[in-house]
C-alpha cells in the first residue's frame, strides 16, 4: 500500500457487501451482478446513485490488488454470456494452505484439466478421467469417490458436465488461464479473434485455426457466407447467434435458453 | 508413650542414624489395638531418602514405634481389603456421586477417615492416598458443576436433545448402541445440525479458489503431437461415455440374446443352404482372426444348444459337429426337457486355437461380425 503509485480506491459497506456476495457465489452472470450491486446500495446507502458497474468493480479491484485477488470479467464459452468471477492471482505460502479440496482432489482436478486441454473438443470423458484415479497423489481414492469429487467440482462451478463429459467452467478459465498458458505451452489453444485461451470452440478444417463460439458469432454476424479469416476457405460450422441480454430477458423469467439445443450450465 | 518419644529423641541427640518408617504424612500417635511395648531400637529402616528421614526425625513425627512392629497381618489385610472395597465402590458409583446432589462422597470420606485410624503401615497408607486422589477428583468435578449463574446448562441433556432433533431416537429402549449406526447416519446428523446452527451464527463466507493451492510443481509433460488430425476419427470409445452409475446391466442381457438370435439365424441359413449336412463345430465357431471372438461364439452357440435349436455330437472321426433340430421335431415329444441333461465343457487355450486354425485350415470366420 505504501509503494503503490495508483490511488487506491475506497471501499464502503456497499462494496464490502457486494464483495462478500460475490465471494459466496464465486462466479455470477452480469445481470445477477447488476442486481446485487443495486441490492447492496439499497441496503447500505439508499440515496446514493448507483455507480457504473465497471467503475464499481475497478474500485474494489484496486483495494484487492495488494492481496492478489481480482474480480475478473469474462465470457462463457458456449453461449457468450458475460460473467464476473473472483479469482486468486498468485501462489503464495498462504494460498497453498487452501483447504477447500484435499491433495488428491486437487490432483484429480489437475489431471482432468490436462485431459481437457489435450482433447480435441475441449471435453474430457468421465471414463478417461476416472481411469487416472489410480495415479493420484495423496490418499488413495476409489472410483466412486472420484465421481463424487467431480460432482463437487461441478457444484462449485469449476467444471461443467455435459452428457458424461467434463469441461472447464468459465470461472476456472478465468482463474487458471495464466497457469494453463505456463504449464501447457505446447498444447494450449488460442482463439484467433480474441487471442485468449480457448477450451471449447470451432476450428477450421483446412488451416486449423480456432475461434470461440461467441467470437464466431460476432465475427460472422450477418455474414451469409462465412469464410475462415486465415485461409479463406468456407467455414463449415453452424454460426451461433450473438448473445443479446435484452432478448434473454424478454424470453421470460425462467432462464431456459432460447436455443433449446444448448443446455444451461450455470 | 511419652517415654518412648523421649527415647526416640534421645537417639537423635546421640547422633545415631535416625530411622523412620513413614512415607509421607506425619503420623500422630496412633493407638494400635494390640499395642506392644517394644524397644525403640527395633524400628524399621526407612525406604525414603536420608534427607527426608532427617526432617521427619526432628521431633515432628510422633510415631509410636510400637506400632511399626508386629502389627497384625490379619488386621492389615482386612484394612487393605476395606480400602479396596471403598475405592471400588466409589469408582462404580462415580457418575452417581458427581451428578446427583447426594452426600455419598462425604460418606465415603468419613468411612475412609475411620479406616485411616487403624492404618499403621505404608501399604495401607498408600491405599489411603489412592482413595484420597480419587475422592479429590470427584470433589473437583462436583465443584465444577456448581453454578453460580442463574442459567443451568446440562451437557448430557443437550446431547440427548440433539439426537432427538436429528431424529435419532436412540434412547427409546430398542437397545441400539450408538456404534450400531453407520456413516450415513453420522453424515446426515452433522448436515442437519449445520443447517440449523448456521442460521444462528453470523459467518462471512470465505474465499474459494483453486489456483495457488497446488502444492508442488507438475511433472514435465511428454511432448505432444503438434498437428492433430482435423477430421475427428471416431475413437474406440467414441460412443457417449456413460457414467459409472448409468451402467445398465440389463442392456448386456439383451445384447447376449440378440447375438444368440443372430448366430442362430446364420446357422439356420447354412442348414437351409446345405440341408442334411451337419457343420463342423470348430469351423463354425472359430474366428481365425480373433481368439476372443471365438470364445464369444462358443458362448453363444452353447445357448443355441441349450435351447434345443441345434445338437452337438461327435462324428465318425470323433470330431464335434453341429446338427440342426427341426422345429417339428421339437414338438414330437423330443422336447428338450425329456432329454436327460448332458453337459460338456470345452476348454480352448490360445495355443489350441492357433492349432485348430492351422489344422482345419480355417481362413475366414463363418460367424461374421455384426458391425
Amino acid at each position: 500500500m505504501q509503494g503503490s503509485t495508483r490511488r487506491m480506491g475506497v471501499m464502503t459497506d456497499v462494496h464490502r457487501r457486494f464483495l462478500q456476495l460475490l465471494m459466496t457465489h464465486g462466479v455470477l452472470e452480469e445481470w445477477d451482478v447488476k442486481r446485487l450491486q443495486k441490492h447492496c446500495y439499497k441496503v447500505h446507502d439508499r440515496n446514493a446513485t448507483v455507480e457504473k458497474l465497471e467503475d464499481f468493480i475497478n474500485n474494489i479491484n484496486s483495494v484487492l490488488e495488494s492481496l492478489y485477488i481480482e474480480i475478473k470479467k469474462g465470457v462463457t464459452e458456449d453461449d457468450g454470456r458475460p460473467i464476473y468471477a473472483l479469482v486468486n492471482l498468485a501462489t503464495t505460502s498462504i494460498s497453498k494452505m487452501a483447504s477447500d479440496f484435499a491433495e488428491n482432489e486437487l490432483d484429480l482436478f489437475r489431471k482432468a484439466l490436462e485431459l481437457i486441454i489435450d482433447s480435441e473438443t475441449g471435453f474430457a470423458s468421465s471414463t478417461n478421467i476416472l481411469n487416472l484415479v489410480d495415479q493420484l497423489k495423496g490418499k488413495k481414492m476409489r472410483k466412486k469417490e472420484a465421481e463424487h469429487v467431480l460432482q463437487k467440482f461441478v457444484q462449485n462451478k469449476w467444471l461443467i458436465e455435459k452428457e458424461g463429459e467434463f469441461t472447464l467452467h468459465g470461472r476456472a478459465i478465468l482463474e487458471m488461464e495464466q497457469y494453463i498458458r505456463e504449464t501447457y505451452p505446447d498444447a494450449v489453444k488460442v482463439c484467433n479473434i480474441c487471442h485468449s485461451l480457448l477450451i471449447q470452440g470451432q476450428s477450421c478444417d483446412t488451416c486449423g485455426i480456432r475461434m470461440h463460439l461467441p467470437c464466431v458469432a460476432k465475427y460472422f454476424q450477418s455474414n451469409s457466407e462465412p469464410h475462415c479469416p486465415h485461409c479463406n476457405d468456407y467455414w463449415p460450422h453452424e454460426i451461433p447467434e450473438v448473445f443479446d441480454p435484452e432478448k434473454e430477458r424478454d424470453a421470460g423469467i425462467s432462464k431456459s435458453s432460447k436455443k433449446s439445443s444448448r443446455s444451461r450450465q450455470h | 508413650m511419652a517415654d518412648e518419644k523421649g527415647s526416640l529423641r534421645g537417639d537423635v541427640e546421640e547422633g545415631e542414624e535416625p530411622v523412620v518408617a513413614v512415607t509421607g504424612s506425619a503420623y500422630p500417635g496412633k493407638q494400635a489395638e494390640e499395642e506392644e511395648e517394644e524397644e525403640p531400637m527395633k524400628v524399621e529402616v526407612a525406604v525414603g531418602a536420608d534427607a527426608c528421614s532427617d526432617d521427619l526425625s526432628c521431633g515432628e513425627a510422633d510415631i509410636d514405634p510400637s506400632l511399626l512392629e508386629l502389627a497384625d497381618e490379619e488386621k492389615c489385610r482386612s484394612i487393605r481389603k476395606q480400602y479396596r472395597q471403598l475405592i471400588y465402590n466409589v469408582q462404580q458409583n462415580r457418575d452417581d456421586i458427581v451428578n446427583t446432589a447426594s452426600d455419598s462422597l462425604t460418606e465415603a470420606l468419613e468411612e475412609a477417615n475411620v479406616l485411616f485410624d487403624a492404618v499403621s503401615r505404608t501399604r495401607e497408607a498408600a491405599l489411603d492416598a489412592q482413595f484420597l486422589v480419587l475422592a479429590s477428583d470427584l470433589g473437583k468435578e462436583k465443584a465444577k458443576q456448581l453454578n453460580s449463574d442463574m442459567s443451568f446448562f446440562n451437557q448430557v441433556a443437550f446431547c440427548d436433545f440433539l439426537f432427538i432433533f436429528v431424529g435419532l431416537n436412540w434412547m427409546e429402549g430398542d437397545g441400539r448402541e450408538l456404534s450400531d449406526y453407520d456413516d450415513n447416519v453420522a453424515l446426515s446428523f452433522w448436515e442437519t445440525v449445520q443447517k440449523e446452527a448456521t442460521s444462528w451464527m453470523l459467518q462471512a463466507e470465505k474465499f474459494h479458489f483453486i489456483f495457488g493451492s497446488f502444492k508442488s510443481e507438475p511433472s514435465a509433460r511428454k511432448p505432444r503431437l503438434e498437428h492433430r488430425k482435423k477430421v475427428h476419427k471416431m475413437e474406440e470409445n467414441g460412443d457417449m461415455p456413460t457414467k459409472l452409475r448409468k451402467l445398465d446391466l440389463n442392456s448386456n442381457q439383451e445384447a447376449t440374446e440378440k447375438e444368440v438370435e443372430r448366430i442362430l439365424g446364420l446357422l439356420q441359413t447354412y442348414f437351409r443352404k446345405y440341408p442334411d449336412t451337419p457343420v463342423s463345430y470348430f469351423e463354425f465357431v472359430i474366428d481365425p482372426n480373433s481368439f476372443s471372438r471365438t470364445v464369444e461364439n462358443i458362448f453363444y452357440v452353447s445357448f443355441i444348444i441349450r435351447d434345443g435349436f441345434a445338437r452337438i455330437r461327435l462324428d465318425q472321426d470323433r470330431l464335434p459337429i453341429l446338427e440342426p433340430i427341426n422345429i417339428n421335431q421339437v414338438g414330437e415329444g423330443n422336447d428338450p426337457s425329456s432329454h436327460c441333461r448332458k453337459q460338456g465343457v470345452i476348454s480352448l487355450s490360445l495355443q489350441d486355437w492357433k492349432n485348430i486354425v492351422a489344422t482345419f485350415e480355417i481362413s475366414e470366420a463363418m460367424i461374421t461380425n455384426s458391425y
